[in-house]
C-alpha cells in the first residue's frame, strides 16, 4: 500500500491505540503512533489469556485482507506496519492549526541506548546494580534500571529507566560497543500536516495501596489481579512455576475479592469497572490450569456481572465443570491467619451470616483508577471533531468495547474530515511492470550483501572465509561487502551495488543488522527488491556465535545456507488482482444498520439498504425515551435523504455469489428480483423482545414485559390510577438454558422504570427480584440511586425463583428475602418481567453469506474480543442485536464500527493476490474434501460441476491447515510448498 | 431377520443361488463379486448383470488378489440410480466405509453383503490348491488344515464377523450343514430377505462356539505377530533393517484400500529431488542411496493411514521383497486406533479423528 499525504496522530499505543492505528493504516493513511511509555501493547503483553477462549488472540487485530504488507506474528512483541511510525518515550507537547491541518510537536526522551550500536547482548542489564519493583509484573517482581521492555522479542532494544537510574555507569562500562549514553536527552520534532488526532490514553487501574484496602502493600500475599496474572505467567516473575510470594509455598487456595476500588462510594468510586467479574472468572480458571485442577478458587462478589452474550455460560462452566466457587457476600476484612503467610477472610454472606475462610493468596479485583484529565491542548480541540478520544468517559473497557470504540473513533474522524478515503489511496500491488514483480519472474540469481558492521566490536567474523564459501556454492551467486563505519554514509555505495547487480534476489548477511533493518528495507524496496525478495542473516545470534568472540565460518554458513535455500524457492504470487466494488449491502435498517449505512455513504460508498419491514428504523421508533430515540430519528432522516443510499423496504436478500470485494446477488421485493452487486455486506438484522411463558406470562393481565411496563409508566394516564405495589422480576426466561445469556439492557430499564414509578408514586411499594444487577460502568450510579429511593432489592438463586400466583383477581408474588431473613408475599398491581432480547431469525441469511450462527441464533462474529464486528467471511460484517444484546446507542456505535471495517476492504480498488495462499492441484486431488471441512476461515468451497475444491484467495489466511490434512500435497501453500520447506530443513541439517 | 436359504444345496452353491435371486427378482441391478475367468482360477472382482454368469462366481473362494473395496468404490463413486449388491470380506467392508467418509464413494445405492471370514490365501497358494482341486471353494471350507494356510494378517484378524452390512452370510457353525443362513443388518437388508421369502429361523447352532474357537486361535497368532513386529520396529536402526529390501515400488500403497490418494505424494515433484539436493546429501554422508526417502515413505504412509488401517494384509501380499508390511502396520495401527478410540469401519457417522477439533463451543 502506498503511503498517502494525509497523516494521523494516535496518542497511546494500548489496545485502542494500536487498533485505531491499524484501522487508519489499512484504510490507506499514514499514522504516527505516539506512546509515552517504553513499549506498545498497553496491558496486553502482561496478560496471556482472555475470556472467552482463554487464548491471547491480540494478533487477530492484524490485517486479514491483503495482509502481506502488515504481516507479522505477535503483537505482544511489538507492532510493525509500513504505514505506521511508532514513537515510544514520546509525548505530544503542542498541537496547533485547524482540523485537517494541524501541526503537532512531539517530544521524545532518549532511551539511553544507541539502537545502531546495541547488539542486544544484554550485558548492561546483567551488571545493573539497581533493583526496582517491576511495573510490568505489577510489583510482583523486580527489574533493573536498564531493562528490556518487550518480553520475548530478541530484537527489542534495552532502555534506561531514568527515574531510577543512579548513573553509576556500570552498564556503560559493560557494553562492548559503547552503545550507552547516560545523559537523558529530550528531542523535539514537529509533524505537519496532521489531519486528525485519536486520543487513546487508556484507563489507569485502581491502586489499592492508596486506601490500604484489605492489607494490600502490607500483606505480601495480597496482590492485584494483574499481579496474580503475572505470577501465573510463564513470562512472569516465577517463570511459570508460581509460588506464594511471601515464602515460596505452593499456592493451593486462592480467593478473589471483587469490586476493589469500584462500587464503593466511600472512596469516591461509585462506578462499576465492568471488566473485573469476567477477568476474575477467567483468572480462576487460569489458576486451576496452572496450579492444578484441585486448587481451591473462590470468588467473593456482590453481583457477578456476566452481562452480554457469552459471559453467563462461561461463568456457569467455571462453576459447574471446573469447580470455581462463587460466594455472594460483603467482605469485612483480610487478616494474617495463624499459619504464617496464610490469610483469613471474614465476611457476611448473603443470608447476613458471618463467615470465615483461610487462603494462601488473596487477589484483589481492582477496577478503574482515577481517570486522567485530557490535557488542555487536546481538550480545547475535541469540539472541532478532528481530535477524537476513545471513550474515557465510559470508564474501564474490556477488549471488545475498546476495539469497537477504536473502530468507531476512526470512522467518525474520517467522516468528520469528509475524507473520501478511496480517492486518496493508491494501492500499489504486484502488477506487471513493477520491478519487484519482474524480478520474481526470473530464474533466481542471488546478490549477497555482506554488511560488515565495524561499529560492533564483538563478535568478530572472518568475512573472507565466508565470502569464499558463498562464491563456491552452486548456483548464481554474487557477493559484495559493504563496511559500516562510524559516521559514514552507506547510501551511495549501496545504491551502486543495487543498481549494477545482476541478482534478482537479495541475501543480507551481517554481524549486526537490528538497527538498520528498517532503513535498508526501504532502500531495497526503492531499488525493486520488495520484502519477499530479501532474506536476512544476522550472525550475531547466540546459536551462531555460541558465546565466542569470533564467529566460525562453519557456524555462520548454516543460517546462510537456509536463507539461500529459501531465496531459491521464492516464487511469484499466482492469480490475479481482484477488483473491489466501492459499494455495500446493509441488511436491516434498524439503529445499527442505519448507522452503518450512513457512515459508509458519508465516506463515498454506494449503499444498498435492505429492510424486511415496510418502514425503516427497526426498534428505533418504539424506543419510549425521547432522548434515546432522537439520534435514531436523525439517522432515519439522513439515510432517506442521502444520495449514496438506496433503500429497499419489504425486501430480502434472495441469492448471493462472489467473493469479498465483489458479490453479486438479488434482492427479492414483492416478487421482483432486483440484481445488485456490492463489495461487502453488513448484517444488521436486529432482534426483538423475547417471548416467554415464565411466571405465567400471558395468563394474567398484570404480568407484562418490562418493555410494555415502560410504555405504561410513560403514559400520562398511568399517574392517574392508584398504585400500591409494583414487582419486577429480572432474568425471566433468560440466564438459564436454553436461553442462557444476559440481555444486558433489562436491569437498567428496570431501574429506570422503578425510579419513574417512585417519582409518580412516592409511597408505592417497589420490589425488584434479581439474580445479579447488571449495572456495568456508569449505570451503577443508577443502582445506587435506586437503593436510596426505598426500592427493595431481593436477590434470588436461579434454582429458587419467586413464585407468581393469583388470589382471586389479584396477582401475588411469593419470595424469600435473605437479607431480612423472611418470606415475602406481595399483592402486586403490576408485575414487570425482564424478558430479554432474542435475535431475528437469520439462519437462511447466514447460510447465504457463509457465516456461522451461535446456538442462541445470533451471528457468530470472527472473534468475540478482537474482531467484534467482523465475521469469518472477510467480506461480511455484523453489528447490532443480530450479534448480541445491546442498547440502541451501542447498536449505533457498532454500526459505525462495522462500517469502518467494511471500509477497510472497500477503500481498495483491487485486492492483490497473496503469496501465502493455498492452491489446489486438481489433477492429483482425490476430492475427499478433508480440507474443506478443516479450513478454519471457510475459504474453501466445492465447485459443483467437477467437484473440484476451490480456494477464495481473499479469505485464505495461509495458515496451512489444508496442506497438513491433505495426504498427497494436492493442496499447497503458495511458495511454502512441501519441497520448499523440506529443502530448507535439509539445508539447516546439512 | 434371519433366513435359512436353499438348505438342499451345499453352502457355496446356496450363496450363488442367493446372488442369482437378487438379479432375477430385480432386488439388485448388478452384483459385484469374485469371479474366476476362463483364463485363470484366480478370482477377480467382477461386476455382473447376467445372472447365468453367476454360476461361475466364487464369492466364498479363499482368495482375494486385491482389496475389492477399491473396486467397489469405483462402481459406487456416485449414485447413478442403480442398486448394486457388493459381496466383500469384512475388512473390505471396513475399508469401503472409510472411503465413504472420504467422499470416495456413496453407499446409498449399495447392498452390502459380507460373510464370516475364514481368511484368504496368498495367490500362489490358492493357485496350487486350484490346480489339485476341482472345487477349491468347497474344499477350503471342508478342510480345517487349509483354513490354517491363509495369509498372516488373516490368521491374526480379530474382526472376521461383518459389521455395518445389509446381509451377513453365516459361515461359522455351518460346516456340516447345507444351505446358508442369511442375517439382515439393516432395514435395506431386511427388505431384501423378506422379498426372498425364506423361512425365518435362528442363527446356526454351532456358530458362536465356532467363532469363539477361531477367535482364540487368532488371538494367539495376533499376539505373536504384534510382538514380532514390535521387535522389528524397536528403534530406527532396527526399523531400517526391517525395510532394507524395499525397492520404493509403492506396491503396498497401491494395494492399500485406505490409501485413497489419486496420486501418492511420493511420486510427485515433492520427492523428485533436485540434483543439488542429491549431491548435498551425498556430500554430507559420502554417498546417498537412490531411490531416496524409503524410511520416510513408510513412516509417512503410517502417519497418514494408521488410524484407518483395516488390517487386510494386501500390502504384505504384494511386496516383491517379502517385507512384512502388514505386520508393521497392524501393530502400529492397533496403538494409534486405541489412542484415538477410533475403529475404522465401525461407525459410519464418526469423522476421521483429526477432523475432530475442540472448537469454540458457541459455534453450532
Amino acid at each position: 500500500m502506498e503511503k498517502t499525504k494525509s497523516q494521523f496522530l494516535v496518542l497511546g499505543a494500548g489496545v485502542g491505540g494500536i487498533c485505531s492505528a491499524i484501522d487508519l493504516a489499512e484504510t490507506g493513511y499514514s499514522v504516527t503512533l505516539v506512546e509515552k511509555g517504553p513499549r506498545t501493547g498497553g496491558i496486553m503483553p502482561q496478560l496471556d489469556h482472555q475470556f472467552p477462549d482463554d487464548h491471547c488472540g491480540m494478533c487477530r487485530m492484524l490485517p486479514m485482507v491483503d495482509r502481506e504488507p502488515g504481516a507479522q506474528t505477535c503483537l505482544k512483541r511489538g507492532l510493525s506496519h509500513p504505514n505506521i511510525r511508532i514513537l515510544t518515550h514520546t509525548t505530544l507537547t503542542d498541537l496547533s492549526g485547524n482540523p485537517g491541518d494541524y501541526t503537532a510537536v512531539l517530544t521524545s526522551v532518549s532511551r539511553g541506548v544507541d539502537a545502531l550500536r546495541c547488539t542486544r547482548c544484554m550485558a548492561c542489564i546483567d551488571v545493573c546494580p539497581v533493583s526496582v519493583l517491576d511495573a510490568f509484573n505489577d510489583r510482583a517482581g523486580d527489574r533493573n534500571a536498564i531493562y528490556q521492555p518487550f518480553f520475548g522479542n530478541p530484537e527489542a532494544l534495552p532502555t534506561i529507566d531514568w527515574d531510577n537510574c543512579t548513573r553509576c555507569g556500570e552498564c556503560a562500562q559493560a557494553c562492548p560497543n559503547s552503545a550507552i549514553d547516560l545523559e537523558r536527552v529530550e528531542l523535539t520534532e514537529s509533524v505537519a500536516p496532521v489531519s486528525g488526532v485519536i486520543v487513546a490514553g487508556g484507563n489507569p487501574l485502581y491502586d489499592p495501596a492508596v486506601t490500604d484496602l484489605y492489607g494490600y502493600g502490607v500483606l505480601p500475599n495480597v496482590v492485584t489481579a494483574t499481579a496474580f496474572e503475572r505470577i501465573l505467567s510463564g513470562s512472569g516473575p516465577f517463570r511459570g512455576q508460581p509460588v506464594r510470594p511471601s515464602d515460596g509455598h505452593p499456592i493451593r487456595r486462592v480467593a478473589w475479592i471483587q469490586c476493589v476500588g469500584s462500587r464503593n462510594v466511600m472512596i469516591g468510586a461509585g462506578h462499576c469497572s465492568s471488566t473485573c467479574c469476567m477477568f476474575a472468572v477467567k483468572e480462576a480458571l487460569l489458576a486451576k490450569k496452572t496450579l492444578g485442577s484441585d486448587t481451591d478458587t473462590t470468588i467473593f462478589y456482590m453481583d457477578m456481572r456476566t452481562y452480554g452474550r457469552d459471559s453467563q455460560r462461561y461463568r456457569d462452566r467455571a462453576e459447574e465443570e471446573s469447580g470455581v466457587r462463587f460466594i455472594r457476600c460483603r467482605i469485612h476484612s483480610v487478616d494474617p491467619a495463624d499459619d504464617p503467610g496464610d490469610l483469613k477472610l471474614t465476611y457476611l454472606d448473603d443470608l447476613g451470616q458471618p463467615g470465615e475462610a483461610t487462603f494462601d493468596m488473596v487477589v484483589l479485583s481492582t477496577g478503574a483508577g482515577v481517570q486522567k484529565e485530557l490535557p488542555p491542548l487536546l481538550a480545547d480541540k475535541t469540539d472541532q471533531g478532528a481530535v477524537v478520544t476513545i471513550g474515557p468517559e465510559a470508564g474501564l473497557q474490556d477488549i471488545r468495547e475498546t476495539v469497537l470504540r477504536a473502530h468507531g473513533a476512526v470512522s467518525s474522524l474520517l467522516e468528520k474530515l469528509n475524507m473520501d478515503s478511496r480517492a486518496k489511496t493508491i494501492p500499489k500491488t504486484g502488477r506487471a511492470g513493477d520491478k519487484s514483480v519482474n524480478r520474481f519472474m526470473q530464474q533466481p540469481v542471488i546478490q549477497v550483501l555482506v554488511l560488515d558492521n565495524g561499529v560492533v566490536k564483538a563478535p568478530q567474523v572472518e568475512w573472507p572465509a565466508i565470502e569464499g564459501r558463498l562464491e563456491r556454492s552452486p548456483g548464481n551467486i554474487f557477493v559484495n561487502r559493504l563496511s559500516i563505519i562510524d559516521g559514514k554514509d552507506l547510501s551511495l555505495e549501496l545504491e551502486t551495488v543495487l543498481k549494477e547487480t545482476r541478482g534478482n534476489r537479495l541475501l543480507v548477511v551481517s554481524n549486526h543488522i537490528a538497527g538498520y533493518r528498517a532503513t535498508l528495507t526501504k532502500r531495497f524496496e526503492e531499488a525493486g527488491f520488495s520484502a519477499p525478495l530479501v532474506e536476512w542473516v544476522d550472525l550475531n545470534r547466540n546459536d551462531v556465535s555460541m558465546g565466542t568472540e569470533t564467529i566460525q565460518p562453519d557456524a555462520a554458513m548454516k543460517p546462510i545456507q537456509v536463507a539461500l535455500m529459501r531465496l531459491l524457492h521464492k516464487r511469484p504470487s499466482r492469480g490475479m488482482a481482484q477488483v473491489v466494488e466501492n459499494s455495500a449491502l446493509v441488511i436491516g435498517a434498524g439503529p445499527a444498520g442505519l448507522s452503518a449505512a450512513v457512515s459508509l455513504a458519508e465516506q463515498g460508498v454506494v449503499v444498498h439498504l435492505v429492510e424486511k419491514e415496510i418502514s425503516i428504523g427497526g426498534n428505533g421508533p418504539r424506543i419510549q425515551d425521547e432522548h434515546q430515540r432522537r439520534p435514531i430519528d436523525q439517522l432515519i432522516v439522513r439515510a432517506k435523504g442521502h444520495p449514496n443510499i438506496s433503500i429497499h423496504t419489504g425486501a430480502t436478500l434472495g441469492a448471493l455469489s462472489g467473493r469479498p470485494g465483489h458479490f453479486e446477488g438479488w434482492v427479492v421485493k414483492e416478487n421482483m428480483e432486483i440484481p445488485l452487486s456490492f463489495g461487502a455486506a453488513i448484517i444488521a438484522t436486529g432482534g426483538t423482545p423475547a417471548i416467554t411463558e415464565a411466571y405465567g406470562m400471558g395468563k394474567h393481565p398484570p404480568l407484562v414485559s418490562h418493555f410494555d411496563f415502560e410504555k405504561k409508566v410513560l403514559d400520562p394516564r398511568f399517574a392517574e390510577d392508584t398504585l400500591n405495589t409494583v414487582v419486577m422480576i429480572q432474568c425471566a426466561g433468560s440466564r438459564e438454558e436454553p436461553r442462557n445469556y444476559c440481555s444486558r439492557t433489562c436491569c437498567v430499564k428496570a431501574l429506570d422504570n422503578a425510579l419513574r414509578v417512585r417519582q409518580l408514586f412516592p409511597h408505592a411499594r417497589i420490589v425488584i427480584f434479581y439474580r445479579d444487577i447488571m449495572t456495568y460502568g456508569k449505570s451503577e450510579e443508577l443502582y445506587a440511586k435506586a437503593r436510596t429511593r426505598r426500592i427493595r432489592f431481593i436477590p434470588f438463586n436461579k434454582s429458587k425463583p419467586p413464585v407468581v400466583r393469583t388470589e382471586g383477581d389479584t396477582v401475588v408474588v411469593d419470595g424469600f428475602d435473605p437479607v431480612m431473613g423472611e418470606a415475602v408475599h406481595l399483592k402486586a398491581d403490576w408485575v414487570s418481567l425482564a424478558v430479554g432480547m432474542v435475535p431475528k431469525p437469520i439462519h437462511d441469511l447466514c447460510r447465504l453469506l457463509e457465516v456461522p450462527v451461535t446456538p442462541d441464533g445470533f451471528v457468530h462474529e470472527a472473534d468475540a474480543k478482537w474482531r467484534p464486528v467482523d465475521t469469518i467471511n472477510p467480506g461480511v460484517f455484523v453489528c447490532g442485536l443480530a450479534k448480541g444484546p445491546l442498547r440502541a446507542d451501542e447498536a449505533v456505535a457498532e454500526g459505525t464500527a462495522a462500517a469502518l471495517r467494511a471500509l477497510r476492504l472497500l477503500n481498495r480498488t483491487e485486492l492483490a493476490p497473496q503469496r501465502h495462499s493455498a492452491v489446489v492441484r486438481h489433477a492429483i486431488c482425490s476430492r475427499c474434501y478433508l480440507c474443506v471441512d478443516s479450513c478454519p476461515y471457510g475459504a474453501r468451497f466445492v465447485e459443483p460441476v467437477l467437484g473440484q475444491v476451490e480456494v477464495d484467495p481473499v479469505a485464505c489466511q495461509g495458515c496451512g491447515t489444508c496442506a497438513s490434512v491433505c495426504p498427497n500435497s494436492a493442496t499447497v501453500m503458495g511458495e511454502n510448498e512441501d519441497f520448499t520447506v523440506m529443502n530448507v530443513i535439509e539445508a539447516a541439517l546439512m | 431377520m434371519i433366513v435359512e436359504f436353499e438348505n438342499t444345496l451345499n453352502t457355496p452353491d446356496a450363496v450363488r443361488a442367493f446372488l442369482k435371486r437378487l438379479l432375477d427378482d430385480a432386488l439388485a441391478d448388478a452384483v459385484l463379486t469374485a469371479f474366476a475367468s476362463p483364463h485363470s482360477p484366480l478370482p477377480m472382482p467382477t461386476l455382473m448383470i447376467d445372472s447365468q454368469l453367476l454360476d461361475r462366481a466364487v464369492p466364498l473362494a479363499p482368495a482375494a488378489p486385491l482389496n475389492t473395496a477399491r473396486m467397489a468404490a469405483r462402481v459406487l463413486s456416485k449414485d447413478i440410480g442403480k442398486r448394486i449388491a457388493v459381496v466383500l470380506r469384512p475388512c473390505e467392508i471396513r475399508a469401503l466405509i472409510e472411503m465413504e467418509k472420504l467422499s470416495q464413494c456413496t453407499l446409498d445405492p449399495a447392498i452390502l453383503i459380507s460373510m464370516d471370514c475364514f481368511g484368504r490365501m496368498e495367490n500362489d497358494r490358492y493357485l496350487e490348491l486350484a490346480a489339485t482341486q476341482d472345487d477349491p471353494e468347497s474344499a477350503f471350507y471342508a478342510t480345517p488344515d487349509l483354513q490354517e494356510a491363509v495369509c498372516p494378517s488373516c490368521r491374526a484378524c480379530l474382526r472376521f464377523i461383518p459389521e455395518n452390512v445389509d446381509v451377513t452370510l453365516c459361515l461359522a457353525g455351518q460346516s456340516d450343514k447345507k444351505g446358508v443362513t442369511l442375517v439382515s443388518g439393516s432395514l435395506k437388508g431386511e427388505k431384501v430377505l423378506k422379498k426372498l421369502g425364506g423361512t425365518s429361523t435362528d442363527l446356526p447352532l454351532g456358530r458362536q462356539a465356532d467363532i469363539d474357537r477361531i477367535m482364540a486361535r487368532r488371538q494367539t497368532h495376533r499376539e505373536e505377530m504384534t510382538t514380532g513386529a514390535a521387535a522389528r520396529m524397536a528403534d530406527m536402526a532396527v526399523f531400517q533393517q526391517t525395510i532394507a529390501n524395499c525397492l520404493n515400488c509403492y506396491n503396498c500403497r497401491v494395494a492399500c484400500p485406505v490409501c485413497y490418494c489419486k496420486e501418492c505424494v511420493f511420486v510427485t515433484d515433492v520427492f523428485a529431488h533436485r540434483p543439488e539436493i542429491l549431491m548435498g546429501r551425498a556430500m554430507k554422508k559420502g554417498a546417498v542411496k537412490i531411490p531416496t526417502d524409503t524410511t520416510m515413505f513408510h513412516l509417512t504412509r503410517m502417519a497418514h493411514i494408521a488410524h484407518a488401517c483395516v488390517g487386510c494384509g494386501q500390502c504384505s501380499s504384494v511386496c516383491p521383497s517379502s517385507i512384512p508390511v502388514a505386520d508393521l502396520f497392524i501393530t502400529v495401527s492397533e496403538k494409534v486406533q486405541e489412542h484415538y478410540g477410533y475403529i475404522p469401519g465401525q461407525d459410519p457417522q464418526r469423522p476421521w479423528p483429526f477432523l475432530v477439533v475442540e472448537t469454540d463451543k458457541q459455534v453450532e
